[in-house]
């Protein structure tokens, strides 16, 4: 365990921290301890290897947020009123923040392991609480520094030292807002939810906000063309109930001399609102959270299987699973999927997006023109291409089959009498195939044929086609896994994008290919109805002849 | 010494509408072996849960080394030791790490805690692994490490849940013999465990709770003598009111060969 630069500053207040009625002692001990098992959140394979500290995820992200606060302080420089530029990047920074803290912070907030490893030590309560709060601020400042801090550094050759001070000032305030924000938000649904529901609901939380991240940056872009206008703004009673409008008030007296009720009253409101929820943080809800924890280890209430569900399931399953073995993975792989919440978390957005890119990338190309005429001209254009943009999106969840929490579980293949695993990673195939991409394109699809006219439908069907062959050759050329196999950390979060984009380029070609038969063979598309569905059904014969030699086994 | 090590009087514990325990009254001197005993749901680790202050809702007056420990002082957490049935253990520290982490917040020094640590584990033979990741341990070793970390600080009091699970059998004779040199010395031992034979040779005494309630407590030939049964087994069976494991395994025999 290395010393910790935290530690060492909190060394300086050890007395005051004993004066609180807390054993600063242990305090660092159990901080130190967080710390070092935060650095060693390495991927499994490295768990044997000695003292391995593993720094690059954590600089990694600390870069990505640092862009992230270069871009937001692009706004500085744009020549509108200060009251007005500092609302849009509070505004930025207080979201970005409260997203990182939501998605990221649950574990932390919601730990249990915690409670069962400290509580039966000589620790009071308070020295565990305090632990905790430090351990979640300093996660907390180091996010807020990395966004706030190119816009900081911006306002401070801007507006000059004074500015940058009472700014600096209101960031510290943020926090203390978001930690309140971001608990309050998990102690309603602590309240109202238990047990596997209640992860089921934070994990569905998580994923919405990143698609809502995600979309709101597509329509930054948009928002700008839109805003460009002057803005005169007179203060309306609700003005007041908007955070960055606090924030942004000391900002515009200091450089605006605007020194209406308004802006007072809101300057006001930015240091004694933070303060105050801060102050019902600690002494309200962290007392909850303790008793509460438990519910988050309570399994009770089982569930009573659907009837009809479940005889539509296992109609499918006969249907596209002539193999006795490979239905019933087809089944378990469906089943696994539908309660593993690391792989909806990670896939949900993607798949998400891939219904919404196609239509944001219509309406951004289309820009110029308004709502209406956009609409209009997809009776006649080729927009319903943008379908391909979505198939891409979702042919990324066959990267997931091998993928599990419960990756220990995969034991059971080996002890499986299964001669043959092709019909284990055919039967998971389909079931992906099953579950996500065929309705998902599909839907996509149906609402392109509402759009653009019945005309469309040879298109579709050709690009259902061009999807499972893309799928195919996809799950063909990644690596030979057992279903379920692999953690989730042996995934690299680079890699992501390098396979999206290679995704996207496949796609590039098939619209390519798509659109040149179109225009200029005749029955070009039967034509490539045929080609494609031969090459998938091809490949899928002869490539998946697989034996136990051919599979990755990495035990 | 006159005062109990352990004293439980009227514990009642809920939760929500389900009660778990139903008015438990025990007395435990100091020295003894107490075998803890009652099915699955019976409401044994709710006991142990509430004396190590991992559960705090409860009716009743709890003591621990003459302590009510409702209190908020933790002092008494000092005297405590604990193996838990399923553990949680910040596995990405190596074993040197997480032991000296529990020790010094025990309020031992470092150097004295590392030095005990390493002794024990290389008195379980597990010693080359000291400044491995605890993931990378069998389950086995795991234990080992649990047991060490239960008793580095020499508590008065132990909770045992199960503490044999995953041991091989010549680790879990030390473990016994550990034990019972343990009480020897005056500390006391609560045993929790579902193998009645290793519960009957090793208790002093013997707690079964069935339902939430206290339903025999006494040494082992006094409950034989009490249920006219044999084995602690049998006594348990009768005690719990269960009498159909025949029928209930010829039926099961049935349906798999079925």
């Amino acid at each position: 365990m290395k010393e910790f630069f935290l530690l060492k500053l909190l060394d300086r207040f050890a007395s005051f921290f004993n004066s609180l009625g807390i054993n600063y002692k242990q305090l660092r001990m159990i901080l130190k301890v967080k710390l070092t098992l935060d650095h060693r959140n390495v991927p499994t394979i490295m768990a044997n290897t000695k003292n391995v500290e593993n720094k690059n995820l954590m600089v990694m992200s600390m870069f990505i947020y640092s862009f992230m606060g270069l871009m937001i302080s692009i706004f500085v420089w744009i020549p509108f009123s200060t009251f007005y530029k500092m609302n849009m990047i509070f505004g930025m920074i207080i979201f970005m923040i409260l997203a990182t803290m939501i998605a990221d912070f649950s574990t932390v907030l919601l730990d249990v392991k915690d409670k069962n490893i400290l509580l039966p030590r000589p620790i009071h309560n308070k020295t565990i609480k305090m632990a905790k709060t430090i351990h979640i601020l300093y996660y907390l400042f180091r996010i807020t520094l990395a966004l706030s801090g190119p816009s900081l550094l911006m306002c401070l050759i801007h507006f000059g030292p004074v500015f940058f001070l009472i700014m600096l000032l209101e960031i510290v305030l943020i926090c203390g807002l978001v930690m309140f924000f971001t608990s309050l938000l998990y102690f309603a649904i602590l309240s109202v939810f238990d047990g596997e529901k209640l992860k089921d609901i934070i994990n569905y939380f998580q994923i919405g906000l990143t698609i809502f991240i995600t979309i709101a940056y597509q329509f930054i872009g948009r928002m700008f063309s839109i805003t460009q206008m002057n803005i005169n703004f007179t203060p309306k009673w609700w003005n007041y109930l908007i955070p960055t409008t606090w924030f942004a008030a000391p900002l515009s007296i200091l450089t605006e001399k605007s020194y209406s009720i308004f802006y007072v009253a809101s300057t006001a409101m930015a240091v004694i609102i933070p303060i105050a929820c801060f102050n019902i943080y600690i002494r309200t809800i962290v007392p909850y959270f303790e008793q509460n924890l438990q519910k988050l280890n309570d399994n009770s209430g089982g569930k009573r299987q659907n009837l009809q569900v479940f005889r539509l399931k296992k109609a499918i399953a006969s249907l596209v699973c002539g193999d006795k073995k490979e239905r019933a993975f087809f089944t378990f792989t469906q089943n696994m999927i539908a309660s593993e919440r690391k792989l909806k978390l990670q896939l949900y957005p993607s798949l998400a997006f891939s219904i919404v890119l196609p239509f944001i990338f219509i309406f951004i190309t289309g820009s110029q023109n308004s709502f209406a005429e956009t609409l209009n001209a997809l009776h006649t254009s080729n927009g319903y291409l943008c379908i391909y943009i979505g198939i891409a999106m979702t042919s990324f969840s066959v990267y997931f089959i091998n993928m599990s929490e419960k990756y220990k579980g995969a034991w059971i293949y080996k002890a499986l009498p299964i001669e043959n695993p092709s019909a284990m990673l055919k039967g998971a195939f389909k079931a992906f195939m099953f579950k996500f991409n065929i309705p998902i394109v599909g839907a996509l699809g149906i609402i392109f044929i509402f759009l653009c006219g019945p005309r469309i439908i040879p298109d579709v069907i050709l690009m259902l086609a061009n999807m499972l062959l893309l799928a195919i050759l996809f799950f063909k050329l990644s690596s030979k896994q057992l279903p379920f196999y692999k953690d989730f950390k042996t995934m690299q979060s680079g890699s992501n994008v390098g396979v999206i984009f290679l995704l996207m380029f496949i796609c590039g070609v098939m619209a390519g290919i798509h659109f040149a038969l179109k225009q200029f063979v005749p029955f070009g598309i039967t034509i490539n109805i045929a080609i494609s569905t031969i090459i998938a059904m091809l490949i899928w014969h002869y490539s998946f002849k697989i034996s136990w030699k051919d599979i990755e086994i990495n035990y | 010494m006159s005062e109990c090590a352990i004293s439980i009087r009227d514990l009642y514990m809920s939760y929500g509408s389900k009660q778990v325990l139903n008015g438990i009254n025990i007395e435990i001197p100091r020295g003894k072996i107490i075998g803890y005993i009652g099915p699955n749901g019976a409401g044994k680790s709710t006991t142990v849960k509430i004396l190590l202050g991992l559960v705090t809702n409860y009716k009743g007056l709890v003591k621990v080394m003459g302590q009510d420990i409702s209190d908020g002082n933790v002092e008494y957490k000092k005297k405590i030791g604990y193996i838990p049935e399923t553990a949680e253990i910040y596995d990405n520290l190596t074993a040197r790490e997480y032991l000296t982490f529990l020790g010094e917040m025990y309020g031992m020094s470092y150097e004295e805690v590392d030095s005990k640590a390493k002794k024990l584990m290389g008195l379980f033979g597990i010693e080359e692994v000291y400044d491995s990741r605890i993931t990378s341990y069998s389950k086995g070793m795991k234990q080992k490490i649990l047991i060490i970390a239960s008793l580095i600080h020499n508590p008065d009091v132990l909770f045992f849940d199960e503490p044999l699970s995953g041991l091989d059998a010549n680790s879990a004779l030390i473990f016994k013999e550990i034990m019972s040199s343990l009480a020897n010395q005056g500390k006391t031992i609560f045993y929790s465990s579902h193998i009645m034979e290793v519960v009957e040779k090793i208790s002093d005494r013997i707690i079964l709770i069935n339902n939430g309630n206290v339903v025999a407590d006494g040494t082992f030939s006094q409950l034989q003598v009490q249920s006219q049964e044999g084995s602690l087994e049998e006594i348990f069976n009768q005690l719990t009111g269960f009498n159909e494991h025949k029928q209930i395994a010829s039926d099961f025999v049935k349906v798999i060969g079925a």
